[in-house]
């Protein structure tokens, strides 16, 4: 494509903060690649009108007076229910499956078996966000009579629509299975022996994941770089399997509105490979298919794809020619459909005596019960300019639901070993943990997170650090801390993604797209960016989102995509709509269309002020419509997004309660489009690490195989009492080579660095004890001190 | 959940006749309808206490405090001359579970609520509790289980107002059928004679109550001193306790003169103390008493696997109570 080179300046807006102005920092300009058609480059210079406005979202009412419907929401005329049947055992052949007794009961409208190979094997790895693999499968795939193995509590067998959700459940209880236990194993030491019974039939239960090479990747040689080191540590952290638990569980409401059209109300991530899975699974064409994800009550990974039980809701759909809607239960959220994977991280770093890392090594197992990727993301290779840089990840197979994408995967537990480990290094170094990183600092194009160190310290008061610890040693049980960790993220934002924006000649602004918003707020940002090109208020704009029938595609909300992908293709459609209407109405004007501009709801620049409404009104019965694709980002590689998280914390060490006290969190998004959303982004990435951290753990008994905590009293969540206090700031790192909108992500670095932090911080209140196991609940504080007691 | 005949009983006679083997009694129901839910209780009647009126009252008379069973914890939370005069009663109700679960949940379904063991509460755990013939909690996932009155189970009571209500020393009035399974008999017997331990009885409750038995009143002499109920939760938004003490004290020129003392979230009942209350009686409010109240009260605590750090959990509640309850006024200590 045709490329033209704009200069443009980029650099950090750090906003005012303790009363000092707006600033600026580290501007550099560029030359920029930018292809045809792309509207004009913002940069750090540019003012947007609406853009970047902490304007509060635009669904907020609805949403919190329960006028939003959902997908569990949707009830149409003559609806059935329907629920799964699942394997009772961790490892089991299956003998019979009788569905009879299920099929004579009250209300019963369809009962069918979901236990072929094909199908499960496929449906289970759509819903991992793995279509090629789904569709692999599926091609392979005979029409065997044989049945599936179960392999883990919860794995599906059979579903069942009735007209009443109770009497679907009675009669889902009523099919007769008979099993053939085989040996399980849901212990990942154990599943590590070597006469461990093997999980997936002929295949060690230990698998090695693939090591990325390169600048970004592992690099160098860790055994030259431990040799050169003046100091080295040899540490260990573990990582506990967290369930997701959005608030809406997986489910859709499916119904055949003709014989050949399936229309879905899905709660996804994903409504086009949602609509992907389905066409694939009843052989149509994608367009016979619509997929609506009105409003999706969270998803943080594990939301892509039909998954069993969107094909099972089509399916009985089929079978009993009315609506059925199947929204799964607590207990198989917490079961079945995707959590992040446990890790056990053996960590070796070297330093020079003035904290110059010369290795970072880490060796990595962790479970993802059936499924696969239980990686520790990639911080070793990420956060610091180390040249000697080694992870090994294995997957360790065992009896247990698969893991799926889980905000930020890997990262999390990642972060949580790297950046302890930094700040071992840092005690032995006898160095301040800021300054170790600072020393390490690994500098890129455009990049916050020096800033980001200098204003979260300072903000949060790490000086207090020294009187704090020699406070402690005279104080009573309750022990205060101070800790941090560093955050990054990789920009993922790229094509394909779509836009069309609609005018109407009485002032109508409509926009759509293809997306589906996770909870970002994608409907007041196409709303920002839309009225920012005609300079009106965002509550004029229209939005139409998640809704596959207007053949506008968007992408799936994962790897924090969402807005990064689509919101440049909004303005590139928008930009292209406005340039439409002024050629159409200038020359009834009698200007020039260059003459005219849009601003504050008028048209200005023609010889008299017109405003919007009136200025559309020369279209007469006409309308503009444009529509615009997501250029591809301006140049290949773009820095990470970055961030920096402190941790006050107090520890009770005769109960070993841990309270954090506050998190002090600085960020960049690139471009923040609507500073209060960003800002809910982050406190909410920081209560589910802090819960992460302090309370959240399956539980697994390993002699029967059963999770004993799949329900919200067992499993505990954060609440309001556990929620600290929050300081969020919000840089702009403009990096003009990424879109015409210089955004990028900000939902999943968040949650990246929070349990490191509040883990170092509790070390900090111990006097460097580290409680290397998450969950850091009572029972294992209080054991950690007994064992250094003793 | 199963299919289950709804009974709406006009009096107390006819609720109690109305009960059986194969009956559950609904108050607020919090308990009552998760064992449905997770079928673990399959009751062929629900007979609905509600419906039986002057259940709820709050009396305040010479002979000290009259909850009826229907009161809810809300209530007791909130009232001031509860609040004041027995403390214990109204910190125990507040620390339950969320609002909703308060302005919901009785006081009479607080002292008789099964235990939140999850295996008991696993329908595909066949465990001692609900007749099988393993407790899993021993070879199992144990960190919430008791330490102390466990044998053959190991489940750690879940209530409460059981702690508060017991260093109060509290009375349960009990109705159930006459001589000859007719009419009504109502008897009234010490709270601490209430609970039965999994060796006492295994299968049916964790109290002495027959299947046709209903708490209906909870009777509370005036206080001897101040009283208080410290409770350790793992999630402070809402959680049962990990550990609990509840105390009453009376304080006499700076020696403790009377005291009580009883452990919540430990044991398979709630857990009276009285060797620790005898090492507090007459000696001087110090660090050294309150030590040797803390060191026996876990005596004879058999931890499992993974809880032994509720000895130490606990020795801290008992101390903070005691501190708590001796001087309710200052708040300069540390709390759960």
């Amino acid at each position: 494509m045709l490329k033209k080179k704009v200069r443009a300046t980029g650099g950090i807006i750090i906003p005012p903060l303790n009363g000092q102005p707006q600033k600026i920092a580290d501007a550099e300009t560029i030359e920029v690649p930018v292809p045809a058609g792309e509207p004009p480059l913002w940069d750090v210079y540019t003012r947007p009108q609406v853009v970047g406005q902490p304007i509060p979202r635009i669904d907020g009412p609805i949403k919190v007076t329960g006028r939003a419907r959902y997908t569990y929401d949707q009830l149409p005329a003559g609806l059935l229910h329907a629920v799964l049947v699942r394997s009772a055992h961790p490892h089991a052949r299956l003998l019979s499956v009788d569905i009879a007794p299920a099929q004579k009961m009250p209300g019963v409208r369809a009962v069918i078996r979901l236990d072929s190979p094909d199908l499960m094997r496929a449906s289970a790895a759509s819903a991992a966000g793995n279509p090629e693999q789904a569709a692999a499968i599926r091609q392979a795939a005979s029409h065997s009579q044989k049945s599936k193995t179960m392999l883990f509590v919860g794995d599906e067998i059979a579903a069942v629509a009735a007209d009443t959700l109770e009497q679907a459940e009675d009669a889902a209880r009523a099919i007769r299975i008979e099993y053939e236990s085989l040996p399980f194993v849901t212990d990942v030491a154990a599943a590590r022996q070597p006469d461990a019974p093997r999980v997936h039939a002929g295949q060690d239960n230990i698998r090695p994941l693939p090591s990325p090479h390169g600048p970004d990747g592992d690099r160098g040689d860790v055994h030259e770089g431990l040799a050169q080191a003046d100091a080295v540590i040899e540490t260990r952290y573990e990582t506990n399997v967290a369930m997701q638990n959005a608030l809406e569980p997986h489910g859709s409401v499916a119904w055949w509105d003709a014989p050949n059209h399936l229309t879905v109300w899905a709660s996804t991530q994903g409504i086009f490979g949602f609509r992907g899975d389905l066409a694939h699974f009843f052989q149509m064409p994608a367009s016979q298919v619509r997929v609506i994800t009105d409003y999706l009550g969270g998803g943080f990974g594990a939301k892509f794809g039909a998954g069993i039980y969107g094909i099972a809701a089509a399916w009985l759909a089929r079978e009993t020619r009315a609506p059925v809607k199947l929204m799964l239960d607590r207990k198989a959220e917490n079961l079945a459909v995707g959590n992040r994977p446990s890790s056990h991280q053996q960590l070796r770093l070297g330093a020079k005596k003035d904290g110059t890392l010369t290795a970072i090594e880490v060796v990595n197992f962790g479970t993802p019960g059936i499924g696969h990727g239980a990686g520790a993301g990639a911080a070793s290779r990420r956060f610091y300019l180390c040249p000697n840089v080694s992870q090994r990840d294995h997957d360790v197979a065992t009896n247990l639901g698969p893991a799926a994408a889980f905000r930020a995967p890997g990262w999390p537990q990642g972060a949580f070993a790297l950046e302890q480990a930094m700040d071992e290094l840092a005690d032995k170094l006898q160095l301040d943990p800021l300054e170790l990183r600072q020393k390490n600092y690994w500098d890129k194009p455009f990049k916050a997170l020096r800033i980001q160190y200098e204003i979260g310290a300072a903000r949060f008061g790490w000086r207090r650090r020294a009187q704090i610890a020699a406070s402690n040693r005279n104080s009573g049980p309750v022990k205060r801390g101070l800790g941090m960790a560093t955050s990054c993220w990789p920009t993922f934002g790229r094509p394909p993604a779509q836009a069309r924006v609609v005018v109407h000649s009485d002032g109508a602004v409509e926009v759509t797209v293809g997306c589906q918003d996770i909870g970002g707020g994608m409907r007041m940002i196409a709303a920002q960016v839309t009225a920012e090109e005609f300079g009106l208020r965002p509550h004029q704009v229209r939005v139409h989102i998640g809704d596959t029938q207007p053949g506008i595609y968007g992408p799936a909300s994962g790897g924090s995509v969402t807005t990064t992908s689509v919101a440049p293709a909004i303005r590139a459609a928008a930009y292209d709509a406005r340039q439409k209407l002024l050629a159409a109405i200038a020359p009834r004007l009698g200007a020039a269309p260059e003459s005219l501009r849009l601003r504050g709801g008028k048209l200005l620049g023609a010889p008299r002020a017109l405003s919007f409404a009136s200025a559309c009104r020369l279209l007469r019965h006409a309308t503009i419509s444009a529509e615009a694709d997501r250029a591809q980002n301006y140049e290949p590689h773009l820095t990470e997004m970055h961030g920096a998280q402190f941790a006050e914390v107090e520890v009770d060490t005769e109960t070993g309660r841990i309270r954090v006290v506050k998190i002090t969190a600085v960020h960049d998004c690139g471009r923040s489009m609507n500073r209060l959303l960003v800002e809910s982004q982050v406190n909410g990435g920081i209560i589910m690490g802090l819960s992460y951290a302090l309370l959240e753990g399956r539980v697994v008994d390993h002699p029967t195989g059963h999770v004993m905590n799949s329900n919200l009293d067992f499993y505990k969540l954060a609440g309001t009492r556990e929620i600290p206090e929050l300081d969020v700031v919000i840089l702009d790192a403009i990096d003009p080579r990424g879109n015409n909108l210089d955004v990028k992500g900000i939902g999943e670095p968040v949650i990246v660095p929070t349990a490191a932090a509040i883990g170092n911080a509790v070390a900090h209140a111990l006097g460097g004890l580290h409680i290397r196991e998450l969950p850091m609940t009572p029972d294992r504080v209080l054991n950690a001190l007994a064992a250094v007691r003793a | 959940m199963n299919r289950f005949e709804w009974m709406e009983p006009a009096s107390l006679e006819s609720a109690v006749h109305g009960l059986g083997p194969r009956a559950r009694l609904l108050a607020g129901g919090v308990d009552l309808l998760g064992e449905m839910k997770d079928h673990i209780a399959l009751p062929e009647r629900v007979v609905n206490l509600k419906s039986v009126s002057g259940l709820d009252a709050i009396e305040i008379g010479d002979h000290g405090l009259r909850l009826g069973a229907l009161v809810t914890l809300d209530r007791l939370a909130a009232h001031p001359q509860i609040r004041h005069r027995w403390r214990a009663i109204a910190e125990a109700a507040s620390s339950v579970g969320t609002p909703q679960i308060r302005n919901q949940g009785t006081l009479g379904g607080n002292l008789c609520q099964r235990p939140r063991c999850w295996y008991f509460r696993s329908e595909e755990h066949k465990c001692l509790k609900k007749g099988g013939d393993i407790c899993f909690a021993v070879a199992g996932e144990n960190k919430y289980h008791a330490i102390l009155g466990g044998g053959p189970a190991f489940y750690a009571h879940p209530s409460d107002l059981a702690p508060a209500l017991l260093v109060l020393n509290a009375q349960v009035r009990i109705a159930g059928p006459g001589p000859r399974g007719r009419g009504l008999r109502l008897r009234t017997l010490p709270l601490a004679e209430f609970y039965r331990t999994p060796a006492q009885r295994l299968v049916g409750g964790e109290t002495l109550l027959s299947d046709q038995e209903i708490v209906t009143e909870i009777l509370v002499p005036e206080p001897f001193g101040d009283s208080t109920y410290l409770k350790f939760r793992e999630r402070l938004s809402h959680d049962w306790a990990m550990a609990a003490c509840a105390a009453q004290i009376q304080i006499s020129a700076g020696h403790i003169k009377r005291a009580q003392l009883a452990l919540g979230g430990v044991a398979t009942i709630p857990w009276p103390v009285p060797a620790a209350a005898r090492a507090l009686a007459g000696q001087p409010l110090n660090q050294a008493t309150i030590e040797a109240a803390a060191h026996v009260a876990v005596a004879g605590a058999q931890p499992l696997r993974q809880n032994w750090y509720k000895i130490q959990l606990t020795q801290t509640m008992v101390r903070r109570a005691i501190r708590q309850a001796a001087f309710p006024e200052k708040a300069d200590f540390v709390s759960a």
